[in-house]
């Protein structure tokens, strides 16, 4: 498992996805810091600082948590179906591996690049934000439970995706597992609003079931309520609406993420372990 | 004892049904040819005795061990029909991840060697997307060759490869099985699987339709078509001999030698041959287009569709 891990990650950096990903996830803080430049200091009012800093913040992660779905969905959308096509694993497959370890060993290696990906990414918008508007986190272990949020989204999305593709063409795993990505963002979205004017007790359903599906939009929405631990003030957090972590979901959705994650993983290796090649 | 033992092994994708009740046992040290048509089963077969495919029915055993065992795949080579290492990757790195994979590390020499042997020698450095087809057929050879397995199978080793590289693959088969080795070859080149294969069996539908020692299969073979190229041969002794073989017709070309073509078994070769130098003719060949193991692979897949 070791073996595949290590040529996992080694072929990330022959095909300079590191470098590719790395560069432009630079890109996009430099222009995220050069938006905050430029926006400049918001008017002397109490308190408008710190909803300054925390609309800057929450757009900042909003991009963040959709790009770390992608980049999940990119890196493993060929995990396994590419290499069927190309039969690259016919050569691999018959030495002694079992193919739960070649599978596990695939997704551990391009996790480690999920792992790095997200905290760059989620730290380097918090730095940059609080650079420019002073502290809006002010709790360390808010800060990283919330880090913990978007790695789960990344790795949930990353098992999903490896499970498509043993499942599924490249191309069809990609549109599917994007798609239900938005779907759930949609729906918690919708699920955010009937929280909002409480007028409508069908948004909250449908925000349970696209959870439920795939809960990637519970963990951010859980991640961005963890940041602000307990000083989040409901009327700045209510003014960001469907954008906004109004009803955060309880530490039970985050169980239900890691379960949801090891039941993907196992399904996975269940389908993998039974396919004719 | 053997190497690969097949009991009523069988394969059904649907309602289709790849591999039929398949019976077969190769011994060890014996280069095994598997024959058939197109879509006759045989990567099917052989991806069920390596663990790719699993099976629908039957049973097999590989070395001794059951199909899929890890013991097993610790001791064979495979080198697929349809594969691609990543092209990001120096052949070395290729041969350093089965090693690995097999659980141990590959000493540089070791690697020089095996590349060696291939017919790749200092290529070990270039990536692997460089390479040309021929190539990556040589370094899949060698990666199946890692590890020093005691069992190697080969799907259309040579599909890949000019006729140089052919030579050089029938004898490297040849050297692995004076080196005590069994080799497990699915070809469709029968001229390479007549020259170096010790027993055969032929495929077709799913179903063995004959399996056996080469020999064998070869003294069953029929009359086919063969051409003499003779000089000084007088019309009227050519007209003698079509009385005794009816079939033979005997052109003559501007320099008066005559060509003659018809349809003799293989004993009735040399009586011919003696019946010409008999009457004074030259004979400069004799040729036929068809090898035996051709004309056998022919004659019993057309008799057994017909």
């Amino acid at each position: 498992m070791m073996t595949v891990m290590r040529y996992s990650l080694k072929e990330t950096m022959r095909k300079r996805t590191i470098a590719a990903a790395g560069g432009l996830t630079f890109l996009f803080l430099l222009l995220f810091f050069l938006f905050l430049k430029w926006v400049g200091p918001p008017p002397a009012i109490p308190g408008m600082v710190y909803l300054t800093g925390l609309t800057y913040l929450y757009l900042g992660l909003f991009a963040a948590y959709v790009m770390i779905a992608l980049f999940s969905v990119l890196i493993f959308v060929a995990t396994i179906s590419q290499e069927v096509d190309d039969g690259t694993l016919l050569a691999v497959l018959p030495r002694p591996i079992r193919r739960y370890q070649l599978l596990l060993g695939k997704w551990s290696g391009l996790s480690v690049l999920v792992l790095g990906y997200s905290a760059i990414l989620y730290f380097g918008l918090v730095v940059i934000d609080q650079a420019q508007y002073g502290p809006i986190v002010t709790s360390a272990r808010d800060l990283f439970l919330a880090y913990g949020d978007f790695l789960l989204e990344g790795l949930v999305v990353a098992a999903v995706t490896l499970l498509g593709s043993t499942l599924t063409a490249t191309m069809t795993n990609g549109i599917v597992v994007s798609s239900a990505v938005l779907i759930a963002f949609l729906g918690g979205a919708l699920e955010q609003l009937g929280a909002l004017t409480s007028s409508a007790p069908a948004f909250t359903v449908i925000g349970w079931v696209t959870s439920l599906l795939i809960p990637t939009d519970a963990l951010y929405r859980r991640a961005l309520y963890q940041l602000l631990g307990s000083h989040a003030s409901p009327d700045a957090v209510a003014g960001f609406g469907p954008f906004g972590a109004v009803k955060p979901p309880g530490e039970g959705m985050v169980f239900y993420a890691l379960l949801y994650l090891i039941g993907m993983l196992w399904l996975a290796t269940y389908h993998f372990g039974r396919r004719d090649l | 004892m053997k190497a690969i033992l097949t009991l009523g092994l069988t394969k059904q994708y649907r309602r289709k049904v790849a591999c039929d009740r398949v019976h077969l046992s190769v011994n060890e040290g014996e280069i095994f040819g598997l024959l058939g048509p197109n879509g006759a089963g045989k990567s099917t077969l052989v991806k069920m005795l390596v663990g790719l495919v699993n099976p629908s029915a039957g049973s097999a055993r590989v070395l001794g061990f059951p199909l899929g065992h890890l013991g097993a795949r610790r001791r064979i080579g495979y080198l697929p029909e349809l594969f691609r290492y990543p092209p990001w990757l120096r052949a070395n790195e290729v041969l350093d991840y089965h090693a690995s994979l097999l659980g141990f590390r590959l000493a540089p020499e070791a690697r020089d060697r095996l590349l060696a042997r291939v017919g790749l020698s200092g290529r070990g450095r270039e990536r692997v997307r460089s390479f040309s087809k021929g190539m990556q057929q040589r370094l899949g050879l060698a990666v199946a060759l890692v590890g020093d397995p005691d069992l190697i199978f080969l799907d259309e080793p040579t599909s890949a490869l000019d006729p140089l590289g052919r030579y050089e693959v029938s004898q490297l088969l040849l050297e692995l099985r004076a080196e005590g080795r069994t080799v497990f070859l699915n070809s469709h080149l029968l001229s390479d699987v007549e020259k170096i294969c010790d027993s055969v069996a032929l495929i077709d539908a799913g179903v063995v339709k004959f399996h056996g020692p080469l020999a064998q299969a070869l003294a069953a073979d029929g009359p086919r078509s063969y051409r003499l190229t003779v000089g000084r041969l007088a019309p009227a002794d050519a007209e003698a001999l079509r009385a005794s073989w009816p079939s033979l017709v005997v052109q003559w070309d501007r320099d008066a030698e005559a060509r003659l073509q018809g349809m003799l078994s293989r004993d009735e070769v040399p009586t011919l041959v003696a019946a010409l130098v008999e009457r004074g003719a030259r004979v400069y060949a004799v040729e036929t287009d068809e090898t035996s193991l051709e004309r056998w692979f022919l004659h019993r897949l057309g008799k057994d569709r017909a």
